[in-house]
């Protein structure tokens, strides 16, 4: 058991970021994030003994991560959200000084924040460098179609992003 | 911005992520230590519950029936109220299984969705016809349990149960339109709409 827990404890930590990037994808304010993040070590707890290494370990946590969010979206509605996400909660550390990029990284995530569920999983995958099949296997659709909705939401963010510089 | 912009900040706040400890031995102690709270398990914590209940209100009502098995009005009772929660328990089941049946580390996002949708349309159209057989249940239920409980029969009372069911059935039926009208049919509504974008988003 104990060197199961530190197997595992081994492996979200290599995997963390994956974690991190889908709590402030799919919430926006920390009592949500944190309750999320609970839930999705839960789930891959639960899972761990299931993964049978046929499927990259990344792709594999995604999907549970992907799948908790989207299924545990309870609180998020909140009509005022509570506790909301400052910039600092995002944990852009090392680039404190570069104001720019910090700035356009919370832009990025309150932009995605917006998408619908589904679409929020595709351009987190997108952008995170995962293939056009390994994103089709995840969310559950050609890949033709993976393609067809990663340039429409591309642009959508594009346009958003660009309006909010304005 | 650009294509590539978007990629590239992405890029460097991911190396930065790395650096932070997202569990540690303290968080998953205390994940172990507390048991799910998730959506779905929180559904199926509600669906057993009921399952329990259920089956003891269905034993309940067979020794009420058994008891006055000579009487056929409470044999009539006794039956629909014991079809009434077989029906319960079949629907009860099957939501179980829907639930079980989900698995976050193999299914994909849209399949999910998907079975979360038909849970809730299952679970709201089986409110709807239960909240629709409540009065009537109520009505053989009374004269059985006085019976069983108190040994007296209603049925010796005639105008005190016709009243009773009187008021039983307008009070519940008024409770019954309301709540059908504000929250059934407008969720129903929803949820098939959520079902009809899902196959859309799968078909584009």
């Amino acid at each position: 058991m104990q060197k199961d827990q530190n197997k595992f404890i081994k492996m979200v930590n290599e995997n963390k970021a994956i974690i991190k990037k889908v709590c402030f994808v799919y919430t926006n304010n920390i009592d949500d994030q944190l309750d999320l993040k609970q839930e999705i070590i839960i789930q891959l707890w639960k899972a761990y003994p299931k993964f049978n290494h046929r499927s990259k370990l990344s792709t594999w946590i995604y999907r549970i991560a992907l799948n908790t969010a989207i299924s545990n979206f309870r609180k998020a509605k909140r009509e005022v959200p509570c506790n909301e996400l400052k910039p600092n909660d995002y944990q852009i550390t090392g680039i404190e000084n570069d104001f720019e990029m910090k700035e356009n990284i919370i832009k990025i995530y309150r932009l995605i924040y917006q998408l619908n569920d589904l679409d929020k999983a595709i351009i987190l995958l997108y952008l995170d460098g995962q293939s056009y099949s390994v994103i089709a296997g995840i969310v559950g659709i050609s890949e033709t179609n993976v393609a067809t909705k990663i340039s429409r939401i591309k642009s959508k963010l594009k346009d958003q992003f660009n309006k909010n510089k304005e | 911005m650009e294509k590539e912009d978007l990629k590239n900040i992405w890029n460097k706040y991911n190396s930065k992520l790395e650096e932070i400890r997202v569990i540690d031995e303290k968080l998953l102690k205390h994940t172990f230590r507390h048991r799910s709270n998730g959506a779905i398990d929180r559904m199926l914590r509600w669906e057993y519950f009921s399952l329990i209940e259920f089956i003891v209100f269905l034993f309940l009502m067979f020794a009420a029936t058994y008891k006055f098995l000579n009487d056929w009005r409470f044999l009539f009772s006794g039956i629909f109220i014991m079809l009434f929660f077989i029906y319960c328990i079949i629907v009860n089941v099957f939501s179980i299984k829907q639930l079980n049946d989900i698995q976050l580390f193999s299914q994909s996002i849209v399949d999910i969705k998907q079975r979360l949708l038909m849970h809730k349309k299952l679970d709201k159209r089986f409110t709807k016809i239960f909240m629709f057989l409540i009065p009537p249940v109520i009505i053989t239920f009374i004269p059985l349990g006085v019976k069983f409980i108190l040994n007296i029969s209603l049925y010796d009372y005639p105008l005190f149960f016709l009243i009773l069911s009187l008021i039983v059935v307008i009070f519940s039926y008024i409770i019954f339109f309301i709540s059908n009208r504000i929250i059934f049919s407008r969720e129903l509504k929803i949820i098939e709409s959520s079902l009809k974008e899902l196959e859309k988003f799968r078909e584009e």
